[in-house]
């Protein structure tokens, strides 16, 4: 950082104003380094006019420290200008100075780098930026503080004097070493009257500046009225609370003071309002109309946020802000309920020298105050969780040159009054899951149980399983709805194989995205095996026969049947399988039977196919399930068949 | 059984090598274990080891059975139930265990344009670690092709 400082004294006035220097014992940095010497060349007040692009005497309205593009603490100074030495202005002078503590305890600081307080008068040599506004003239050396001797009369001191921090030592050198260059220019760092040193300044670009020194100590001049409650645009955010409207609520605007305006007023008045209506997440809705609710005020002469008089400057400034109770906004952590706004727009004294953008932009700014909006680019919040966007949104600290909201603007109003998404996050959260243990786990079946959150999203679940952790199978996806709570899911399984170990896990979707549950597993029961017992080939199942549990009706296309067969033809309770011969006859349509354990899922098997009218036979061995039964489902697409199923045996 | 079921035996055309002459020899005794009725070969399905093509007359094809439908490793023999579906000429399928002799005794005997005929079938399973059944169509005439089914309710071992 030294050199830093030291390339910015010596560019481009090295040579020609290198007659006298002055050295300082400088600062402690702030990481407490020990001091540092920098030597300092100041230049003549000609060369500092003719590097000037603009110089005012006026005074600081404020001096306050944000971030700057490169993420760096920046200080930006108002100065209201008493009147212009050099150049124009329009409105205030804003100064950009790189550098400063930012209120999270983020600090850059450079010596060098000229000091502004709020309510001082100073002098200023200013030099616009390339990316607009202005910095101070070779940096402390461009600023002049204007102070009184005691016999009351005004001096313009310069800052590298005037603001030597406490324990400095400024030092002149009358002369260097014979042969040198350096010559004194008789009082360069002398306090310049005032009133001459103005006139010197406006009249003959710097030049012959008469001497007349100061009697007794010389003391700041300050301006009480400006040392407190000034605001050029007001930390809403940070004053007291933060606010938010009722959702829904209706406020009507009331434009005030428009007959004083030139150049308009309430189009613009009204296009601001439209901004932030038009705004989809927001549900406050914005008009202008009658009753004194809400008052814009737009060319007010005065207001709470400082400014009590005609602004000789020109331009437009504004503060506004929310009435109500409650905490917090945007820029803070909770919210209560606004009942009222009221926003003080100013211009020029007599006419409105700022263009129609400019002022909408501002009357924009302050309405964003009045829904609770602090300022994009001062303090953060943890719901600001897009960052970049700040310095293009309208609640910039610093006016924008266009009228429309930015990214920020909109996540704050979607925040505090719509859906909490924001312009970033494209998603929201996916489903949260667990996989719980398996329950009622037998020889070839199980309960398989999860929970899924599923986050607001309509969410489906179902359970992967199998002999590994590829799974391979998947259970019928079901709902568990949109809550944000958690919510249990179990799912029956069944066809597993005996004595296996199984893995499963719970799987959500919903439009954020799947989520997979972790893997758990259960060990199905031991393997049975059964015995082969003959029986005496018994007609259990004749469906041509009166109606009942055995008998008619014809089996119904596409139509189950369950038949509870144990204790009929000597078939135990304890029999897990028979072994028998199946017959259609009388199938009106071709079709085929699929037969399988009463209570089991149907399986895509069969156990024999025909063709319409015929009359077949074949062989089986048919599980039981509940009760002893098994079930009969017909394949055939119309119609009815007849089925007789003879037993000649079971397995148990 | 009450009804009459018409069936022709065929006569099993030259072309088949009888491959081996080994007696029958029994083995056991063996234990039935149920399993969910399920479905390990379906030819019309895509091609694949337990898929498709459909068979050609006089081409044997091998399946795997254990390791599928819940049928372990272990088992000694399965308990089918045979489909063969659209056999184009009139003809008969013969399955047996996969690397052993072809039998000379028929599962399912078919006329031509039957849409599908199935047969209960009690089948040894060789210990292979990938194939355990051979299967055939075979017919009288030269060509044809069937598709088959093979669903599992159960195995011994």
């Amino acid at each position: 950082m030294p050199d830093s400082v030291s390339y910015a004294f010596r560019k481009g006035g090295f040579g020609r104003a290198l007659r006298f220097a002055i050295l300082l014992l400088a600062i402690a940095f702030p990481w407490g380094r020990p001091l540092l010497a920098t030597t300092v060349v100041p230049i003549s007040d000609a060369e500092l006019y003719r590097r000037a692009d603009v110089i005012a005497h006026g005074i600081v309205l404020s001096s306050d420290v944000t971030v700057d593009d490169l993420g760096r603490p920046e200080t930006i100074t108002f100065i209201e200008p008493l009147s212009v030495l050099k150049g124009q202005l329009s409105g205030s002078l804003v100064l950009h100075q790189v550098g400063g503590t930012l209120p999270d305890g983020r600090f850059l600081q450079l010596w060098g780098r000229p000091e502004y307080r709020p309510g001082h008068e100073v002098v200023v040599f200013a030099i616009a930026r390339p990316e607009g506004e202005f910095q101070t003239a070779e940096m402390v050396l461009g600023k002049f503080e204007v102070q009184k001797d005691e016999e009351g009369r005004l001096f313009a001191v310069p800052a590298l004097v005037a603001d030597a921090p406490a324990g400095v030592t400024v030092r002149r050198r009358a002369k260097d070493a014979p042969g040198d260059s350096l010559e004194e220019i008789r009082g360069t760092s002398a306090p310049r009257h005032l009133e001459t040193f103005l006139r010197s300044l406006r009249q003959t670009g710097g030049e012959s500046v008469a001497s007349v020194a100061p009697r007794g100590a010389l003391r700041s001049v300050v301006h009480t009225e400006f040392t407190e409650h000034h605001r050029i645009a007001p930390l809403w955010g940070n004053i007291s609370g933060l606010w938010r409207w009722t959702n829904g609520a209706t406020a009507v605007f009331t434009i005030d003071g428009t007959a004083n305006i030139t150049g308009g007023g309430t189009a613009e008045a009204n296009g601001s309002m439209a901004t932030w209506d038009a705004e989809p997440n927001s549900t406050v809705n914005y008009s202008i109309g009658p009753g004194s609710a809400n008052l814009l005020h737009v060319d007010a002469l005065s207001s709470p946020c400082g400014w009590s008089t005609c602004l000789a400057g020109g331009g437009v400034i504004g503060c506004g802000g929310p009435n109500g109770g409650a905490t917090h906004s945007w820029r803070g952590d909770t919210y209560g309920t606004i009942t009222g706004g009221e926003v003080w727009v100013r211009s020029y004294c007599t006419a409105n020298l700022y263009g129609s953008v400019t002022t909408q932009a501002v009357m924009t700014h302050e309405l964003g105050h009045t829904l609770g909006l602090g300022h994009s680019d001062q303090t953060a919040s943890p719901h600001d969780v897009c960052r970049g966007d700040e310095d293009a949104a309208q609640m910039r600290a610093m006016v924008q040159g266009f009228t429309t909201l930015g990214t920020d603007d909109s996540d704050a109003l979607r925040w505090l009054y719509g859906d909490g998404g924001n312009s970033c996050s494209t998603t929201s959260t996916p489903p949260a899951v667990t996989t719980n243990p398996a329950s009622g786990v037998t020889q070839a079946a199980a309960t398989l149980n999860g929970s899924v959150n599923p986050n607001g999203m309509g969410t489906t679940a179902s359970f992967q399983y199998g002999t590994t952790t590829s799974y391979g199978y998947t259970t019928t996806p079901q709902s568990v709805g949109s809550g944000t709570g958690s919510v249990s899911v179990s799912q029956a399984v069944s066809g597993l194989m005996c004595n296996r170990l199984y893995h499963f896990r719970i799987v959500a979707t919903s439009g954020s995205g799947t989520s997979l549950g972790s893997d758990q597993t259960f060990t199905t029961g031991a393997c049975t095996p059964s015995a082969f017992y003959t029986l005496t080939p018994c007609r259990v199942v004749d469906t041509r026969n009166a109606a009942g549990p055995l008998g008619g009706p014809a089996l119904a296309a596409g139509a189950d049947r369950v038949f509870s067969v144990t204790g009929q033809c000597g078939i135990p309770a304890t029999a897990k399988a028979l072994s028998a011969n199946v017959t259609v006859t009388q199938g009106t349509a071709a079709g085929d039977l699929r037969l399988s354990a009463a209570g089991a899922a149907l399986q895509l098997t069969s156990s024999i196919n025909y063709r319409a009218g015929v009359t077949r036979a074949n062989n089986a061995a048919i599980p039981l399930g509940l009760g002893g039964g098994f079930s009969v489902h017909s394949d055939q697409t119309s119609g009815t068949v007849q089925v007789i199923i003879d037993v000649n045996g079971y397995f148990q | 059984m009450s009804r009459s079921i018409s069936v022709r035996i065929l006569i099993l055309a030259g072309g088949f090598a009888l491959l081996g002459t080994q007696a029958a020899q029994g083995a056991g005794p063996y234990q039935f274990f149920s399993v969910p009725p399920c479905r390990i070969v379906d030819t019309r399905n895509p091609v694949g080891p337990t898929g498709g093509p459909a068979l050609a007359a006089g081409s044997p094809r091998n399946f795997p059975i254990t390791g599928l439908c819940n049928v372990p490793t272990t088992a000694k023999a399965a308990v089918l139930n045979v489909t063969l579906v659209g056999p184009t000429k009139d003809g008969f399928l013969l399955i047996w265990p996969y690397n052993t002799s072809m039998p000379t005794v028929s599962t399912i005997n078919a006329a031509a344009g039957e849409p599908a005929i199935a047969n209960g079938a009690i089948v040894p399973l060789t210990s292979d670690p990938s194939l355990n059944l051979s299967v055939v169509y075979g017919t009288a005439t030269p060509g044809g092709s069937a598709n088959i089914i093979l669903d599992v309710t159960g195995y011994f071992q």
